[in-house]
């Protein structure tokens, strides 16, 4: 290992960066929670308006649902898609480094991108 | 634990000293940190809101009357929606910096998993949190959730338990809001404990 890497340094050099990471970090979702107002959802007490919304975070799964049978898009494709990223570890030493870096990065740009299609297409 | 084990916990995940490689910008990115950060946020943030919150049938109005009538109440709901987007966003660019860093290679497999579970359960609180908000939106997306439940055999049992009985309308229930506040928060802040000791067991640098 590089002596400068594996060189021992106080924990205060760790904490000031921490706290500058902190500050920053709280300065953007400050700001994002003042200027972005988060709007209530519809009523429930008003008349039913036609709302088949899910949250972002499962906008690809949504988008797969309006186009493919429930088992395939709810099930099989997510839970294969775990069952590849927890393996990583254990594929990614048969595979090497720069396959495995291409499937989780081929899988994640899947998933972003079928919620991202879900957003703005939805 | 007795004094003596916090105290060597406490030295564990705080040594006196550490590499100095780790303290490198790029080999982190204080992704996990700040994740980490972001549930603090959400947990003081999520017990403010408890005190005005009713789950149920009074969700809506509830969130309503804190929007507008309670001082700072718009704030503190803000604050713990953006900081609950922010932890999923943050969470899986930290895993694509693990993967990009091959920080899942032997001895972190476990830690790796770990992770895993941890993306998982911040995509299911995320979700459960939108449906306690309580309006037609949070009715729709329960109502998916719990068909999709359904559509697995014993399903009619689990969605019951995980979802409660909400109406197309309104999904936000007294099971979904135990879900949300005790029994997935729980185990996401157990898990984080555990996955920064295991980054100190194998000699990485500390989450932040």
């Amino acid at each position: 290992m590089d002596p400068i890497k594996s060189e021992k340094i106080p924990l205060i050099e760790l904490q000031v960066r921490e706290y500058i990471s902190t500050f920053l970090w709280l300065g953007l979702l400050f700001g994002l929670a003042a200027g972005v107002k988060v709007p209530l959802d519809s009523s429930p007490e008003v008349v039913a308006v036609s709302v088949a919304k899910a949250p972002w975070v499962f906008g690809a799964i949504q988008w797969l649902l309006q186009r493919w049978p429930v088992w395939l898009s709810a099930w099989v494709l997510p839970l294969l898609s775990t069952a590849v990223l927890i393996a990583l570890p254990w594929w990614g030493r048969k595979v090497g480094k720069k396959w495995a870096w291409i499937s989780f990065l081929t899988l994640s740009l899947v998933w972003a991108g079928l919620t991202l299609l879900y957003l703005f297409m939805g | 634990m007795d004094k003596q084990g916090s105290n060597s916990f406490r030295k564990h995940i705080r040594p006196q000293h550490i590499r100095a490689g780790t303290l490198r910008f790029r080999a982190t990115f204080c992704l996990g940190g700040l994740s980490f950060l972001a549930f603090i946020v959400l947990t003081i943030t999520g017990v403010l809101l408890m005190f005005y919150y009713e789950p149920g049938d009074r969700a809506f109005a509830s969130l309503s009357e804190l929007d507008s009538a309670l001082p700072y109440g718009g704030l503190v709901r803000s604050l713990h929606f953006w900081a609950g987007q922010l932890m999923v966003v943050s969470v899986f660019l930290h895993m694509v910096r693990v993967v990009w860093s091959r920080a899942y290679r032997p001895l972190r497999e476990l830690n790796w998993v770990t992770g895993v579970a941890l993306f998982g359960l911040t995509v299911i609180l995320d979700y459960s949190g939108y449906l306690l908000r309580g309006g037609q939106e949070s009715g729709a997306a329960a109502s998916v959730g719990k068909n999709l439940l359904k559509s697995l055999p014993g399903g009619k049992v689990l969605a019951t338990v995980f979802f409660g009985q909400p109406s197309p309308l309104n999904g936000s229930t007294l099971s979904m809001f135990v879900w949300h506040i005790f029994i997935l928060a729980g185990i996401v802040g157990f898990l984080q404990m555990f996955h920064f000791w295991r980054i100190r067991r194998s000699g990485g640098v500390r989450p932040l």
